[in-house]
């Protein structure tokens, strides 16, 4: 090994140790003084050897501080001191440092731990006079045999080589004699790993001859070695116990008051002989405990207790105790540590063992009935290989355990600092989950779990007025169900206030008050999962990390699992993650476009659509270039998976033109909280594959997640539907949804309220329209309706007014109208030719923002369809629609008032997004070419770069009013004699006259298509 | 020091690259397109289970891109891990491969020559399209001139494609 790699596997023993501290810190914490005393050695122990293994290293930084904790929890291990919580505070803290000092070592000689270093101290100071009481020297009496003795730099030249001193104790007779091995060949195996420095046979046991051959004989000897610790005991062929590691502290102390090492203070003598046990004899040095302190082990205590007091300065104590217990127990048919890219090879080898394996299978078959005893051996090269793939996934999964584990801390510290009183429970640590989605759960679960202490159990106090336990419980259980792995997050605290919520989002622009009202209890829960959401009154220290609880649910949905709440007001909350084993095999569907594979994860898959030839026309429309599908309620945006990943340019209108023979293939896919369909052209079958990352060549490709190795060698990639949604939409949707995510459009839209009027037609269609445009409404009886012709009319203002059936124009339903009826006319403001649109009821009038779906329903006549009150609403383009119904009177309007080849183009300024819609349509039904800009500062810049014949400006915008524009295109020489028409809802007389002075060609209001169109050609040929 | 460079033609040019870098020289490939990479990817390819990123050195040389795959070779390069100990001896000059496999499309493969590290002369600046960054240096070999691929840029070059190709759609 060179020191690299000793440092890599020294990280990762440490941080293993550090793991393994914490729970058991925990855990004598809550059992004080009672605590078994060997969690207080396990601790001692992990200490010691990331102590040892720093020192080695040379992190004298790690090796101080663990150096200081071993203190400490050398007096706990002796029960010397009891354990307070201010020293598992210190020590936690130091756990802490270590384990940051760990994840980046090469920093941590930098790291200032003097702090921590002097907490500990001073706990082990306080606490210090208790064992001085106690212990009182002992002389050891000196043997008879001769005492070996070494000097310093002996001793030093051997740890200075890198090698460790061994103090050896062999029972000549368990070991040697009775094992029939030779004590030469020993010394020979001995002499060929270290170095033999001297030694010394206890004979004190022997009496006389007649119990020379029954008595064990012990031999003690320093040996050094380079060999490590842990492996010394194979080296030798001796048990763990017969190894104790010599610190070199310890021997330049003992030096440095001796002058030299004597041997004979290390070797615990004297012990009786104890006729029934020859064996126990080895375990020279174990940890007392008092409570079986009897004769045969009152020696060993009296060492531990005389080198303490030998050894006057603190930072020598734990060096003196016996060293003994602190090899791990090596029990090499257990377990061993091999690298994940080791573990990721055998997968994959694995993997490309089935592949020869069915190609085998397939090249054998036809020889099987030739050949005898083929086809047994085929059989069981085929079960072996199945087997052995299958052993090889599971090496990969983890227990929960370790995950699971760090809660305990993260719950008592929070708890603490916020003063309440949680206890947490765990279930299922055994439960197995692939490495991979244990690491991606940690950050998620953590964040639940703080949710649940922050903002879930209530302060004590609290709980015992509402008639609670003074204790909140956490409980954390995992369990397989249904091929998945299940855990559940459960807090006995308040529980979610979905009225709370509810307002919350509206607050925060996430829904409209009347999505709220619609959405079922669940659905309000589930608000907290929404991107820029936080419940919490106030952001405390613990939450307001920055990570929200969207956060968790995309973690969770990375990783292919679903995140459900439930919870109940004043009862709890129970967060449940469902997950899949594993990450490296999912279960894809196999699909096929321009005859290449890809595969899609079950897990975005929602539904497959076919839709038939003769149904396309019915279920597929293009709105604004855009394909959409109608599934049900829902209108989804249809992506082309050719065009999307690139294999030809798109082209949306195609599949409506082209004769399509085939059923159309469409996958619903769901990517967070939308859904979207993808046409294919095959689906094949559903299929368990292997994910392999993709080559860091093609990782910046937005719409592949992974590669995989089909059944048949081949290479498939494996769809990124975020991606696809992510990449069709820059592509296809930027006008299907007005996004509500960023602030800057919550802003926007807090400004552009529009007045509605939402009626219904006498079927279960509603309608909506702005009440802007209307000049009044009026109730006739439908009796009072003349036909002249095909057309309707009533008396109206003593002039005949044209009537306006919705179901004669648009693609709605048509109600039954009886002569008893009143129906409703809306009757719009200033039409050279008198209309009016005929309605059955008013629902209701409505101020809200408009989410305009355009996609929705399309038709000529109408805008789009929105989702008002919670039902959707279609808006009709009113003008378009007298169109239709007059085209006549419509006629001339298609412009030939613009007399040169090039179409027009205008600059449409205004601030809101439904109104620029409208607008936009009127321009462009009447053939000019449009640019849009939503505030003043924006038109400017266009006008830069665009050449505009003519500019609709809006008056009312934030940034940069109308009036502003205006007067900034008055004072540019280039503009001064560009058409600018003001196009308000400010229907102020005198503003008029005010807009002409300012530079405004025209002046006209918002909605009136006729006069804007013809204003517009008026201002445009001059 | 003397390096032994495996030489390969790519049409009538003779191109060489250290031999330490290469794992192997493949036929018969069954090649996966990535629809909407930039048409220096060729695709990719299943070598032992392990996923192979198949380069079209034409498009990269800013030649014609190779229509016939079935007539070419596939010389796959090591990957970072197999090289790391060549690195730490000093065996070859500093490289970043990482740790995806990459096969170069070429059409035969040529004599391995032994060069010193001063026989190695920089390029000419007449050498027309082909990008710089590509070339390591020039090799004379008795009447022929070997172009010693700079490894690092070429795979520079491939990453960037991506980008290039993102930003254009």
């Amino acid at each position: 090994m060179d020191q690299s790699e000793l440092i890599q596997s020294f990280i990762e023993e440490a941080q293993e140790h550090l793991q393994s501290i914490e729970p058991d810190l925990l855990d004598i914490e809550k059992n004080g003084s009672n605590v078994d005393s060997e969690v207080i050695n396990r601790v001692f122990r992990a200490v010691h050897s990331i102590k040892g293994a720093a020192g080695f290293l040379g992190f004298k930084n790690v090796g101080d501080l663990s150096h200081v904790m071993e203190n400490l929890l050398s007096l706990l291990r002796d029960k010397r001191i009891d354990p307070t919580p201010e020293m598992i505070d210190g020590l936690l803290s130091g756990v802490d440092m270590l384990t940051s000092m760990m994840n980046n070592l090469n920093e941590s000689e930098s790291i200032d731990t003097t702090s921590i270093r002097n907490e500990l101290k001073s706990l082990i100071d306080n606490k210090e006079e208790k064992p001085k009481k106690i212990v009182k020297p002992k002389k050891i009496k000196k043997p008879k045999v001769t005492i070996c003795e070494l000097s310093e730099e002996e001793l030093m030249s051997y740890i200075d080589k890198g090698q460790y001193l061994y103090l050896v104790t062999v029972q000549l007779n368990s070991d040697f004699m009775n094992q029939g091995i030779l004590p030469l060949a020993f010394i020979n195996k001995m002499e060929s790993t270290g170095i033999y420095l001297d030694g010394v046979l206890d004979i004190t046991p022997i009496s006389g001859l007649k119990d020379c051959l029954s008595k064990e004989l012990t031999f003690y000897f320093i040996y050094a070695s380079i060999i490590e610790p842990s492996i010394i005991p194979l080296a030798l062929d001796l048990p763990e116990s017969r190894f104790t590691v010599l610190d070199i502290q310890d021997i330049r102390n003992e030096c440095q008051m001796n002058g030299k090492f004597d041997l004979y203070k290390k070797i615990p003598r004297y012990q009786k002989p104890n006729s029934q046990v020859i064996d126990t004899i080895p375990e020279p040095i174990t940890t007392p405990q008092p409570s079986d302190s009897n004769d045969s082990n009152g020696i060993q205590k009296e060492i531990i207790h005389n080198a303490i007091v030998t050894t006057e300065n603190d930072s020598q104590i734990q060096q003196s105790l016996p060293k003994e217990k602190n090899f791990r127990q090596v029990q090499p048919d257990e377990k061993i540590r091999v690298s994940v890219n080791f573990l990721n090879e055998l997968v994959n080898l694995a993997g490309e063992l089935v592949l020869g394996r069915n190609q085998l299978m397939q090249i054998s078959l036809p020889l099987i009935k030739q050949t005898q005893g083929l086809n047994p051996v085929i059989q069981h090269i085929s079960r072996i290989t199945s087997e052995m793939q299958e052993k090889i996934m599971q090496m990969r999964m983890q227990p929960l355990s370790n995950l699971f584990g760090k809660f305990h801390r993260i719950v008592r510290d929070l708890a603490k600092h916020l003063n309440k009183d949680i206890r947490l429970v765990t279930y299922g640590e055994d439960v197995e989950l692939d490495k991979s989605i244990i690491e991606c759960l940690s950050d998620p679960m953590t964040h639940l779990v703080r949710n649940s202490i922050d903002h879930g159990i209530e302060t004590p106090e609290v709980r015992e007025s509402i008639g609670k336990q003074r204790q909140g419980v956490i409980e954390i259980k995992a369990f397989h169900q249904a091929g998945h792995v299940h855990i559940e997050i459960i807090d006995d605290g308040k529980g979610l206030n979905t009225e709370i919520l509810g307002k919350k989002a509206i607050e925060k622009g996430i829904i409209s008050r009347e999505q709220l009202s619609l959405m079922p209890q669940k659905e309000i829960m589930r608000l907290i999962f929404k991107p820029g959401f936080s419940t919490a009154q106030e952001v405390t220290a613990i939450s307001g990390r920055g990570v929200g609880m969207d956060v968790v649910l995309t973690n969770i949905q990375q990783v292919g699992g679903v995140v459900d709440i439930e919870s109940n007001l004043g009862q709890g909350t129970q967060i449940s993650l469902i997950l899949p084993l594993t990450l490296a095999i999912v279960s894809g569907l196999v699909i096929q476009t321009s005859n290449q594979s890809f595969i899609v994860p079950e897990s975005n898959i929602a539904e497959l659509v076919r839709v038939k030839p003769e149904e396309v026309k019915s279920r597929i429309n293009i709105i604004q270039n855009c394909l959409v599908l109608r599934l049900r309620e829902l209108l989804l945006p249809l992506i082309d998976l050719k065009s999307v990943i690139g294999f030809e340019h798109p082209k949306s209108e195609t599949i409506l033109e082209q004769k399509i023979e085939e059923p159309l293939r469409i996958l619903v896919l769901k990517h967070g909280n939308s859904q979207f369909g993808l046409m294919v052209d095959v689906v094949e079958s559903i299929e368990e594959i292997v994910v392999k990352p993709l080559p860091r060549y093609i990782k910046r490709m937005k719409c592949f997640s992974g590669v995989s190795i089909m059944g048949d060698g081949t290479v498939s990639l494996i769809l990124d539907v975020a991606g696809i949604f992510e990449k069709s939409a820059l592509h296809h949707l930027d006008t299907s949804k007005i996004q509500l995510d960023t602030k800057a459009a919550i802003q926007q839209y807090a400004q552009d309220k529009q007045s509605l009027l939402i009626f219904d037609n006498k079927t279960s269609e509603r309608f909506a329209l702005p009440l802007e445009l209307f000049a009044r409404i009026e109730m006739v009886p439908a009796s009072s309706i003349e036909r002249i012709k095909d057309r309707q009319f009533i008396q109206y203002q003593n002039k005949k007014l044209r009537l306006i059936f919705l179901e004669d124009y648009l693609p709605v339903n048509s109600p039954d109208r009886s002569n008893e009826d009143t129906i409703g006319v809306i009757i719009p403001k200033r039409m050279k030719q008198p209309m009016g649109i005929v309605f059955h009821q008013v629902i209701s009038t409505l101020e809200t923002v408009v989410e305009l779906d355009p996609l929705s329903i399309a038709a000529p006549g109408i805008f789009g369809s929105a989702i008002l009150e919670g039902k959707i609403t279609l808006i009709p383009d009113m003008y378009r629609l007298f169109e239709l119904a007059a085209p006549e009177w419509y006629a001339t309007d298609k412009i030939d008032c613009w007399n040169i080849t090039k179409k027009a183009k205008i600059l449409l300024v205004d601030d809101t997004p439904f109104f620029r819609m409208i607008e936009r349509e009127y321009l462009i039904s009447a053939g000019y070419d449009v640019v849009e800009a939503e505030n003043g500062l924006k038109a400017l810049q266009l006008l830069e770069s665009n050449q505009v014949n003519g500019v609709l400006l809006d008056i009312v915008m934030p940034q940069m009013d109308g009036w502003e524009v205006i007067r900034r295109i008055r004072e540019d020489d280039r503009y001064k004699r560009l058409p600018v028409m003001a196009v308000t809802s400010l229907e102020d007389e005198s503003l008029v006259q005010k807009g002409l002075d300012a530079g405004f060609n025209a002046w006209e209001a918002k909605f009136n298509k006729m006069r804007l169109l013809e204003k517009l050609s008026t201002i445009l040929s001059h | 020091m003397v390096r032994q460079i495996a030489t390969f033609f790519l049409g009538k040019t003779l191109l060489g690259i250290d031999i330490l870098l290469v794992k192997e020289v493949y036929r018969q490939m069954s090649i996966t397109p990535i629809p909407g990479a930039p048409n220096l990817l060729k695709g990719l390819m299943n070598l032992r289970g392990r996923v192979v990123t198949i380069i079209d050195l034409n498009v990269c040389l800013k030649r014609q891109p190779i229509q016939d795959v079935s007539l070419c070779r596939l010389l796959i390069l090591k990957t970072e891990e197999e090289i790391i100990r060549f690195k730490q001896h000093n065996l070859i000059e500093h490289v970043d491969i990482g740790e995806d496999i990459v096969g170069l499309l070429i059409d035969t493969m040529d004599d391995v020559i032994e060069v010193k590290d001063e026989d190695i002369l920089s390029p000419p600046s007449n050498l027309g399209e082909m990008d710089h960054t590509l070339i390591r240096g020039i090799i004379k070999r008795n009447d022929q001139l070997v172009i010693l691929l700079n490894i690092v840029g070429l795979l520079d070059m491939v990453m960037q494609a991506i980008d290039v190709s993102n930003s254009i759609n």
